[in-house]
């Protein structure tokens, strides 16, 4: 890609972080997109300590 | 069953001092086999305790050992102290032993790499507390934050996008301060994002911090080779000189060490010390500490959870971007890609040898930045293992001490877990 279009390799890596935060976020989606949540508390789930 | 339960810790205490006890003695010998045979009877080390360059006002005698003779008496005193652990035990002070047998390792280790020549400890020392500046703020930016209970993975990435920005600023407006500012802000805008994904969001905070991380080193790899590298103008920073503290300085062994650095120095050591009587002697800190422990008791009384928790994470965030600007305005003096190398993380490690408190996580970084200049100082005296292996030794040692750590501290019960409003 680099050699045919001139994209930096660097951006790569920008993008997969932008990947990783939508994956992990669906509550970030659902606000950009202006979707209700169905019930409320999805999504709690995700999120958990160090142990 | 509490019967049984006394019994049964009583005998994994046993057990554990048993391998303390052993550790010691095996400690003795490895100090006596390598470091008393490996050296020749007749050398000496010649260990520095002045200032390289400049002249001070009182000057200390450098420490001439000989070079296997000491290590046979340090060996000795290992086998002593792990026979007394054996037959007697040390109980509460077992700990303080052994921080001593690693302290007496680590110099018989210095005084066998010196054999036939010499060493400059003080300039050790001086790098030790220099190459711990940066962990120390990593350190303290995650207790601030884990103490309200938001777990900061993503202090690299704080400290490598503070690190860049630093630089820009200060070249562009030319004035370190501002620079230093800059580094401050741009650490608390990515602490602002990990706030918002894991307190709004409720994104898991372990992939929301790494996220942040990777973003960080993207960004700044890809500014640094459109922008940085095109104009070599916008990164030459400069970086802060050393003051020296009148009188202070002056003083024998400590003086060089402690009072002759640059301004990041005096403001690690401020900054410690502000956030430590913050956390446990000001009404603040008791909130902070409330939200991290027990956030919904913390609501009923009053306490805003969610704001603290965002208060918290950008203020260690600022204190996470003055770290990263040592790296362009303390230590190079200008920016390069991934200058953080792992830091962050070396931080976040300190941070839990020192219990998530400002003090321990000080001399938990003073350790690894000893552990650091170790590393530099072997390679320029060479001592015959490679490089690599040795670029290794802070990240051995900071496996070595949270393994070793690990199952003795209690980080704040709220610590990574959203906390949702009934």
């Amino acid at each position: 890609m680099q050699v045919v279009t001139q994209t930096p390799i660097d951006i790569i890596v920008v993008i997969q972080a932008l990947v990783i935060v939508f994956v992990a976020a669906p509550a970030l989606v659902r606000a950009l997109y202006r979707i209700k949540a169905r019930r409320v508390g999805l999504g709690e789930t995700f999120a958990k300590g160090w142990g | 069953m509490s019967a049984l339960v006394t019994v049964e810790r009583g005998t994994t205490s046993v057990r554990r001092a048993r391998v303390y006890g052993i550790l010691f003695i095996v400690a003795g010998v490895v100090i006596a086999l390598a470091f008393g045979l490996g050296a020749d009877p007749a050398m000496q080390s010649r260990l520095g305790l002045n200032p390289v360059r400049e002249e001070t006002l009182f000057s200390l005698p450098d420490v001439v050992v000989p070079s296997s003779a000491t290590a046979y008496t340090m060996a000795v005193v290992c086998m002593f102290l792990g026979g007394v652990q054996l037959s007697r035990g040390f109980r509460k002070r077992t700990n303080l032993v052994l921080g001593i047998v690693a302290l007496i390792f680590v110099f018989t280790f210095l005084v066998w790499a010196a054999r036939g020549r010499s060493l400059n400890l003080l300039g050790m020392l001086q790098s030790s507390v220099l190459r711990s500046v940066p962990i120390t703020f990593g350190a303290l930016a995650g207790v601030l934050c884990e103490r309200s209970g938001v777990i900061n993975i993503a202090i690299e990435g704080m400290l490598l996008s503070a690190a860049f920005s630093a630089s820009l600023i200060a070249s562009v407006t030319d004035n370190l301060w501002i620079g230093l500012l800059a580094g401050a802000i741009t650490g608390g805008l990515v602490a602002w994002l990990l706030a918002v994904l894991s307190i709004r969001y409720r994104v898991d905070q372990i992939v929301g911090g790494t996220v942040i991380n990777i973003l960080a080193l993207g960004l700044t790899s890809f500014l640094a080779s459109q922008v940085l590298q095109k104009n070599e103008a916008l990164n030459t920073p400069g970086r802060f000189q050393n003051v020296k503290i009148p009188g202070l300085s002056d003083v024998p062994l400590l003086g060089p060490v402690l009072f002759d650095n640059n301004v990041f120095v005096y403001l690690m050591f401020a900054i410690v010390a502000a956030t430590y009587v913050g956390l446990f002697y000001t009404r603040w800190g008791l909130r902070v500490r409330a939200v991290g422990e027990h956030p919904r008791a913390a609501d009923t009384v009053g306490v805003r959870v969610l704001f603290t928790r965002y208060r918290n994470v950008i203020l260690g965030g600022m204190v996470a971007g003055i770290g990263g600007a040592y790296f362009s305005l303390g230590a190079v003096g200008r920016f390069e890609e991934g200058m953080t190398a792992g830091r962050g993380f070396i931080g976040l490690a300190a941070m839990i040898f020192g219990r998530w408190n400002p003090l321990g996580a000080l001399g938990a970084a003073m350790i690894f930045g000893f552990a650091d200049s170790l590393q530099v100082k072997l390679n320029i005296l060479r001592v015959g293992i490679p490089t690599e292996f040795l670029a290794m030794v802070p990240y051995l040692v900071t496996i070595l001490i949270v393994a070793g750590a690990g199952h003795r501290v209690r980080p704040p019960a709220a610590d990574g877990k959203p906390y949702v409003k009934e």
